[in-house]
């Protein structure tokens, strides 16, 4: 088309050539000097076209992913909180009603910048007017200070924290915090425990459950129930206040479960401050404390005997004068100087007695079976403080006598409830624990006695409830003779001397009672303990468990005997005087 | 030809556009909104948690058990008061009975849901009666008159609660 001799591109246009030589060829053809360059101009089109294929390919291919295949999970998008998920980093405790018993609240602190405060006379006496706990020479020194940053006060409650805002102090300013709150107060200290200020479990449930409260928002729930623990801690402290006692504590278990319903002990602490109170206040009585539990171990004794398969209900032992071992001389509190049977030494809880029926058994067997209803050993609870018990090393005769009637050996009262509920219940151990159980959960159970054991044991103990030591505790003129209905209890009196280094103190006892109710056929046992009571002019001077303990023990009953769903019976119906009478034994009731 | 597509195109990517930003900035909207509903959901959290709380320490059974004695004159069930299905008359003659609570002052006997059935107990079935709880929220109120029952065919206690004062 065009007349140039030769072209920019390279390439030689029709015409030019053919005048020259009119060869057939083709109108457009490759000179050798142009080609390479030509060659070079394709490949560079070629591998840029394919850079921006590339690129814009993978352009489009991200806008389908973004828009069509990943729709929803864009990066950056606002999460919605999980509503009713506590925003705690601790999680709640409660009783097994649901009733809240520990809990963290996010609570606003007060601190001040002193450099910011303008007038800050003004500022301490508004903020003294809103907080009258504090005092106004202090926050005034505080905000006068050279200090970037003062605390004014920790934990304000949101009233608190409204009125401060609401003075619109330049300043001054709320930093958030975490605070444990135990709305139930002293009621359960021991069991729950308490924080430290860093949020770490430092005692109780607190303490063992430390990283699960932590970890887990799910709230912990525990077996007692604080209606059951307030009626238990308040007949104790009323007991403790009657007869002046150093301490006390009180237990109530299912015996079908384990589970524990009340645990107190006395006195107890807030756990808000618990370095603020005597150190006394924090030694738990009912798991720590290892106590000499006197006549109460009897209910043990005697079913070790009877479980030996040696000893029969009616058996009858020489108790007619004390037993002289070495130095020490074994007698009975009320001496009855005869032969007694089985029924008889456990309703007049016989030391002598008690002692001749162990000696059926033998320290070896009777190590046995200390170890099988868990003596040897700490309480399996959940609380870290569980006491060790102390036993007797080596076991030998003397110390088979004492610890037949509760001497010579010391064990918690957790100990002795979980293990009176095993002998009670049908002979079955099940752990104790202070956890809530499902409903049809499986509950672990190791036999311990057999059952015809367990069925004379509760006989044993109704017959002291209904003639023993417990007598006046229990039993009414009203009830008795069938007017009013009441509950059908069976029990163990205990009173021990407590020792002060090796010797025995008269003066400084240890009351106990140990029942399970109802003992037709019992769902709960009761473990209540008085600490060094002095006898009262009411009680005759006597500071016994039958007047102490057992008292005690009734009233709580008479009040959780409701709530627990437990029904009262005429105690002179035919088929209830039937269901507890012993074979040989006339008792009140069968007189009447 | 080639002006008339590239119109159509530049239109098409302007109508894009515009819905995108619309859209970016609904997304933004919503995305504060969002931030400000979580951050007022955290608020009622916490609320709610005091509030658990304070109902917990109000519901104390100390405090319960105190108020219920100033206020009311609700106590704890006695056994006494338990009364076997099998005690409760077939009929009244009288048709309904109201137990009365005493007067405040006097530290008269307790309010007799029970001694209004004669204490024929000698079954060994005992109703447990829907029992005030003790930790239970007294009904507290003063005295309201019993409702005037109209004659009924089976056996009605009635029990006023409540101090008069």
């Amino acid at each position: 088309m065009t007349d140039a001799d030769f072209s920019l591109t390279g390439f030689d246009i029709a015409g030019i050539d053919r005048r020259q030589n009119a060869r057939p060829e083709g109108r457009v053809r490759l000179q050798s000097r142009a080609a390479h360059a030509l060659e070079q101009g394709r490949a560079r089109l070629i591998v840029t076209a394919a850079m921006f294929g590339l690129a814009f390919g993978t352009v489009g291919l991200r806008l389908v992913d973004v828009m069509v295949l990943n729709r929803g999970a864009e990066p950056g998008a606002g999460r919605a909180v999980t509503a009713g998920a506590p925003q705690a980093s601790r999680a709640d405790i409660l009783d097994r009603n649901g009733v809240l018993l520990a809990t963290s609240l996010t609570t606003a602190s007060l601190f001040a910048d002193p450099k910011l405060v303008i007038d800050a006379e003004e500022a301490a006496r508004k903020l003294v007017a809103t907080l009258p706990e504090l005092d106004y020479r202090t926050v005034l020194a505080e905000l006068t200070s050279d200090k970037r940053f003062v605390w004014l006060k920790r934990n304000l409650t949101p009233r608190q924290q409204f009125e401060v805002n609401r003075l619109g102090l330049p300043g001054v300013s709320f930093q958030k915090e975490e605070r444990r709150i135990y709305p139930q107060g002293n009621l359960a200290a021991h069991l729950v425990g308490f924080t430290g200020v860093d949020n770490n479990g430092l005692m109780g449930m607190e303490q063992s459950f430390d990283k699960r409260l932590k970890e887990n928002p799910q709230p912990l729930q525990l077996s007692v129930d604080v209606r059951i623990q307030h009626i238990l801690r308040k007949e104790i402290m009323a007991t403790m206040e009657e007869f002046s006692a150093i301490g006390g504590a009180g237990i109530v278990q299912d015996v079908k479960t384990g589970e524990i319903l009340g645990f107190v002990s006395l006195p107890d602490f807030d756990p808000h401050i618990p370095g603020d109170m005597p150190d006394d206040t924090r030694f738990n009585r009912a798991s720590l404390g290892v106590f000499e539990m006197g006549s109460t171990m009897k209910i043990l004794n005697t079913a070790m005997a009877l479980d030996s398969g040696h000893v029969k209900m009616t058996d009858s032992f020489d108790a007619t004068r004390p037993i002289r071992v070495g130095r020490f001389s074994i007698s009975d509190y009320h001496p009855e100087n005869r032969w007694m049977n089985v029924p008889e030494i456990f309703r007049e809880s016989s030391n002598i007695g008690s002692v001749k029926m162990a000696q059926v058994v033998g320290p070896q067997g009777q190590r046995e079976f200390m170890q099988r209803i868990g003596f040897l050993k700490p309480a399996q609870i959940e609380i870290p403080e569980v006491g060790w018990p102390l036993i007797p090393n080596p076991w030998k005769e003397v110390n088979l006598m004492t610890v037949s009637f509760g001497h010579g050996i010391s064990i918690s009262p957790v100990q002795l409830t979980n293990s009176v509920s095993a002998v009670v219940n049908g002979g079955i151990m099940h752990p104790a624990t202070l956890l809530k159980r499902e409903k049809g959960e499986e509950v672990p159970g190791t036999r311990v006695v057999s059952a015809k054991t367990s069925e004379e044991i509760r006989k044993l103990m109704r017959l002291v409830v209904t003639d023993g030591t417990a007598k006046q505790a229990f039993m009414e003129k009203a009830a008795l003779a069938g007017e009013v209905p009441s509950y059908m209890v069976g029990g163990k009196t205990g009173t021990a001397e407590k020792t002060r280094g090796r010797t025995y103190v008269k003066n400084a006892r240890l009351s106990n009672f140990v029942g399970a109710f109802p003992i037709n056929d019992p769902r709960y046992t009761i473990f209540i303990m008085i600490d060094e009571p002095k006898g009262t002019k009411k009680s005759f001077g006597y500071a016994t468990a039958g007047w102490t303990a057992a008292p005690a023990a009734r009233r709580v009953i008479d009040q959780i005997g409701p709530l627990l769903g437990v029904k009262p019976v005429n105690l002179t119906a035919p088929d209830v005087v039937e269901a507890m009478a012993i074979d040989g034994m006339r008792g009140t009731l069968a007189s009447y | 030809m080639i002006g008339k597509s590239t119109i159509v195109w530049v239109c098409l990517a302007t109508v894009a556009s515009g819905i995108l930003y619309h859209t970016s900035y609904r997304v933004q909207e919503q995305a504060e909104r969002l931030s400000s509903i979580n951050r007022q959901i955290v608020a009622e959290q916490e609320a709610i948690q005091v509030l658990k709380a304070e109902w917990a320490y109000l519901n104390d059974p100390a405090r319960l058990e105190r108020l219920v004695a100033q206020h009311t004159a609700l106590k704890p069930v006695q056994v006494a008061q338990m009364v076997t299905l099998d005690a409760i008359p077939e009929k009244l003659p009288e048709g309904v009975l109201v137990a009365e609570a005493p007067a405040a002052a006097a530290p008269a006997p307790r309010t007799q849901v029970a001694a209004a059935a004669p204490t024929k107990t000698d079954a060994a079935k005992v109703a447990a009666k829907p029992a005030p709880k003790k930790t239970d929220a007294p009904k507290a109120g003063g005295a309201k008159p019993a409702p005037q029952a109209a004659p009924v065919d089976g056996p009605v206690l009635l029990a006023r609660y409540g101090a008069r004062r």
